[in-house]
């Protein structure tokens, strides 16, 4: 960074979002600590959302790496990106579009074993992934945390949003999954994959609307302002038409 | 006899000529019950549940992708 931003260069940064918020709020979004669990389509757009409205410090965890088929959505994938490290890539871009975050990249797969340790001091923590089997780990393990679980997803066109708290519908609840009330063992994880099964189709806008929707509650619940989607509201929408934009209560 | 059917943000008329269920109208529109939660007259209902004169049957599509 050039030695003249050092100093006052993270409020002048964030400058022009200051009637939005005030420097309290904004003070609180800068002091806190939040989760990406996932670096591709809706994490690309989520991460970089969060860092460049000024969040303090990112966790961010994925296991895999940039290849050509991910260039049609994921922002953080280009030819300077193929082939290398999801998680080590979106560190490096959040470095480039703020220096102030302290970021904490895991090029590794988030399961059971690793997930309080990666989730565990969050303020909050963000789903960007791909599949349910990891959804569920990760909104069981930020309940019995009491930390408030984001949660987003798409498939094709369409995509939602809904926030999860300790006092809210579980994510499995909201959704009626095969899991509930159930050990995550081999049959209740082939029951689970069978709803997600196949490689979905996906284009641009659709994870990026939902990265960035996902990064504003976050902002919301951090900061106060606003309103949050909690569940059991779900944000549901389809971009071929934008009339289908809705919050409808399951 | 008919019921209001809401499914992709359209809302139609739908005839009614003999009693169906909730899982007839997803196969007609050949959508999976894994996929949808199905709200009759604003309550969450299961796949079993019969369609009546009147009635407003709402389909949300869920999604998983990401």
């Amino acid at each position: 960074m050039p030695t003249r931003y050092i100093g006052m260069g993270y409020w002048e940064l964030i400058s022009r979002q200051m009637s939005i918020v005030t420097k309290s709020q904004q003070t609180r979004f800068k002091e806190s600590e939040v989760t990406v669990i996932g670096c591709g389509g809706i994490g690309g757009s989520l991460i970089e959302q969060l860092a460049r409205m000024g969040v303090g410090k990112i966790n961010l965890i994925d296991k895999d790496i940039f290849d050509l088929s991910n260039m049609n959505r994921q922002l953080i994938s280009g030819l300077e990106t193929l082939g290398k490290e999801k998680s080590y890539s979106a560190k490096e871009r959040v470095r480039n579009v703020n220096p102030y975050v302290e970021v904490n990249a895991f090029d590794e797969e988030l399961n059971e074993e690793n997930v309080e340790t990666v989730i565990g001091d969050s303020d909050v923590v963000l789903d960007a992934l791909d599949n349910l089997v990891t959804r569920v780990i990760v909104s069981r393990a930020a309940k019995k945390l009491k930390i408030p679980y984001v949660h987003g997803a798409i498939h094709g066109t369409m995509g939602q949003v809904s926030v999860f708290t300790p006092e809210t519908k579980t994510y499995e609840e909201m959704f009626k999954l095969p899991s509930i009330d159930k050990e995550l063992d081999e049959n209740t994880i082939k029951d689970i994959n069978s709803l997600n099964r196949g490689v979905p189709p996906v284009i641009g806008p659709t994870p990026n609307i939902v990265g960035c929707l996902e990064a504003f509650e976050a902002f919301k619940l951090i900061t106060g302002v606003g309103e949050v989607t909690y569940s059991p509201e779900l944000l549901s929408f389809n971009i071929l038409d934008l009339s289908s934009f809705d919050v409808i209560e399951l | 006899m008919s019921f209001t059917l809401i499914f992709e943000n359209k809302k139609e008329n739908k005839e009614l000529d003999e009693e169906i269920s909730v899982q007839d109208v997803l196969k007609d529109l050949d959508v999976s019950i894994e996929s949808t939660v199905v709200k009759k007259n604003g309550e969450i209902v299961e796949e079993e549940a019969i369609i009546k004169d009147g009635d407003e049957v709402q389909i949300i599509q869920i999604v998983y992708g990401g």
